[in-house]
């Protein structure tokens, strides 16, 4: 899918072949400050794309937004989690999104993870007396037994013994597997980081949105994560990610967008993107 | 200062239906408190909603069940009350929320004009002869003796507290298999931390309301039995203290702990008993000299417990059922 981008030309707001997530006109502002400013954006589907800017250009409050945490003042963005494109699984929850597209604008953040976008924090938040195993399968989008009515038969214990496979599988995958069984308050903090995208994965969101999701892991690891990283479109997990490292989006990412006070001052292939001025100024800081 | 026979009653003390009925109460507590993080000032109002609830409806002419699923189902309202008000708000909210929502409903049904149906300060007297009626066990004294000191029940004692220690139980395997169900996993989660919990699409507000409800419905059985032994409920048995005690118990027990609730109320009275009797002979052979009347030993023995708990607070935070670890990593 990734290849579709290919003709896709360089210029903020442009239309992708096949967006899966839209995102039109939003705004938020803090008092004065406008922290978020975006006319148009599209996210390609099953495709890694990096999103970038300087210190407080925005990126966190974008996800805020997007994913229900803040409120936006105008704009609307919607999903379209279907089975277009890399083979992607919606999850029960997601019943709507055979109707193709949902409007996420003004929902709950819960409704949105359960609509397929699930999205890490910068700053990490673990929790923190909950074995490691549980943070992951809590993620788990089929387990009944977390409905009231449900959670004093038998069932749950199924589907929770199935998804403890899937779940060690994760957790090998990031490195976890043998704190398994410790409380994650007990993980150090590069650990935490991996354990929140070891969740959000075990949630199979068709969006996954990362902040900052490699901040603090010690640069070994960090190979084996992105070469899992690229893995996530074939596994119809769209990603979406904010990096400060210029060397890890050159890396890994289809496409780069670029924020600056706001708004979207550059999107493209990454070498395109790395060499505009405009970046280039936004990360130097301008001289007058 | 007979020690054997203070020590012997506050045995009998701490199995009594006091203890019996905090147990059932504080594990609603804990539940809430414990498990959801939600931190319950007001707990005491379940109780008193679920006591006045029954008494009320029997006082109308109404049989005994249904006066109990009346003072259930208002509890439950009580706490569904609660959630609606404050779960949208920061959490403080809450704590503020339902110390004054305890608060009113006692000046409430204090006041004049509830007096047709609470008869305000008087309260309601002889609700529960039909639980009495239902009474299997023979007339009679049951018991034994520890050097000649009694510990004895009259049958109808022996039957309230089988029920109560009863319920406490059930209550217990019903926290149990709740807590360790995906189900107490997400409570736990949105303990933890919401946004978490929410950006993995789980509901908090529905979590917590849950919590909410089922506690303030455990706690009113808790209420309710304490209203059919004493056969008596009056609105200045419902201060805000009878929440303090409760929290004491969970505390000590070990918040979130399964079987903490119930220890801690057997050994909490046990206590409680131990330094009134020791106080009240104290007194009586004028230990104390002119320091302190006899009207002070209540005073007194409160501020010892309170001194026991900050104690337990620096030396055992997490309890004596409670894990240390969690408390250590508790704050990371
Ligand atoms: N809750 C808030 N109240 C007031 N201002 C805020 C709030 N959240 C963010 N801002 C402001 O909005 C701007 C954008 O912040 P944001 O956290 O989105 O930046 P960022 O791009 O994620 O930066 P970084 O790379 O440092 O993480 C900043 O100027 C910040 O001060
Ligand atoms: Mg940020």
């Amino acid at each position: 899918m990734a290849e579709a981008l290919k003709s896709v030309p360089g210029r903020p707001g442009v239309a992708k072949p096949s967006p899966i997530l839209v995102v039109e006109g939003v705004r938020r502002a803090f008092g004065g400050l406008v922290a978020v400013d975006v006319e148009h954006l599209e996210i390609q589907r099953s495709s890694v794309t990096a999103l970038i800017g300087p210190n407080g250009s925005g990126k966190t409050t974008l996800f805020n937004l997007l994913c229900g945490f803040d409120s936006v003042d105008e704009g609307e963005w919607r999903i379209f989690p279907g089975s277009r494109g890399g083979g992607v699984q919606p999850g029960p929850e997601a019943e709507e999104s055979k109707l193709g597209e949902v409007r996420l604008t003004g929902r709950q953040s819960y409704e949105i993870a359960r609509l397929g976008m699930v999205r890490t924090f910068q700053l990490t938040k673990s929790l923190s007396l909950l074995s490691v195993l549980d943070n992951v399968l809590l993620a788990a989008k089929d387990q009944v037994g977390e409905r009231l009515s449900r959670s004093l038969g038998r069932r749950w214990r199924e589907i929770d013994e199935r998804n403890r496979s899937a779940a060690m599988e994760i957790l090998e995958r990031f490195g976890l597997a043998h704190m398994s069984d410790e409380y994650a308050g007990a993980l150090s903090g590069g650990q935490r980081k991996l354990l929140e995208l070891a969740r959000a994965v075990m949630a199979r969101p068709s969006l996954l949105l990362l902040d900052e999701p490699l901040a603090g892991v010690n640069p070994a690891l960090v190979e084996s994560i992105l070469e899992h990283l690229l893995k996530f479109p074939a596994e119809g997990m769209t990603v979406l990610f904010v990096e400060h490292s210029m060397d890890m989006v050159m890396s890994i990412s289809d496409w780069v967008v670029c924020l600056e006070e706001g708004s979207v001052i550059a999107e493209g292939p990454p070498e395109v993107v790395a060499s505009d001025p405009l970046v280039v100024d936004a990360y130097l800081g301008r001289e007058e | 200062m007979d020690w054997l026979e203070i020590t012997v009653d506050s045995l009998r003390g701490s199995v009594s239906l006091v203890a019996a009925a905090y147990a059932l109460s504080s594990i609603g507590l804990n539940l809430q408190f414990g498990s959801a993080g939600l931190l319950n000032f007001g707990h005491v109002a379940s109780m008193l909603v679920g006591a006045y609830g029954m008494a009320i409806v029997v006082d109308l002419g109404g049989p005994l069940l249904l006066g109990v699923l009346v003072g259930v189902a208002a509890a439950a309202l009580l706490g569904w009350l609660w959630g609606i008000t404050t779960l949208r708000l920061r959490a403080d909210y809450l704590t503020v929320v339902t110390l004054s929502f305890g608060e009113i409903l006692r000046f409430l049904i204090r006041s004049n004009w509830a007096n047709p149906f609470t008869k305000s300060v008087y309260g309601i007297q002889r609700f529960a002869d039909e639980f009495y009626d239902w009474n299997p066990i023979p007339d009679g004294d049951y018991g034994f003796e520890i050097a000649s000191n009694p510990i004895r029940f009259s049958e109808r004692q022996l039957w309230v507290m089988s029920v109560c220690w009863g319920l406490a139980i059930l209550a217990t395997l019903l926290f149990r298999s709740l807590m360790r169900s995906p189900w107490g996993r997400t409570v736990k989660a949105v303990r933890e931390d919401e946004d978490a919990a929410r950006s993995l699409g789980k509901n908090v507000y529905l979590y917590k309301q849950q919590a909410l409800i089922i506690g303030s419905v455990i706690g009113a059985l808790g209420g309710i039995l304490l209203g059919i032994e004493t056969q008596n409920v009056y609105p200045d048995f419902y201060i805000p203290l009878v929440t303090i005690n409760a929290f004491a118990i969970v505390i000590l027990g070990g918040a979130g702990s399964v079987w903490g609730p119930m220890a801690a109320s057997i050994i909490y009275w046990f206590l409680f008993e131990w330094l009134d009797g020791v106080i009240n002979s104290a007194m009586t052979e004028g230990y104390f000299g002119l320091l302190f009347e006899p009207a002070d030993s209540g005073r007194i023995r409160t501020v010892l417990l309170g001194i026991g708990l900050v104690c337990l607070m620096v030396f055992r935070p997490q309890g004596l059922f409670g894990r240390r670890r969690e408390v250590i990593l508790g704050g990371t």
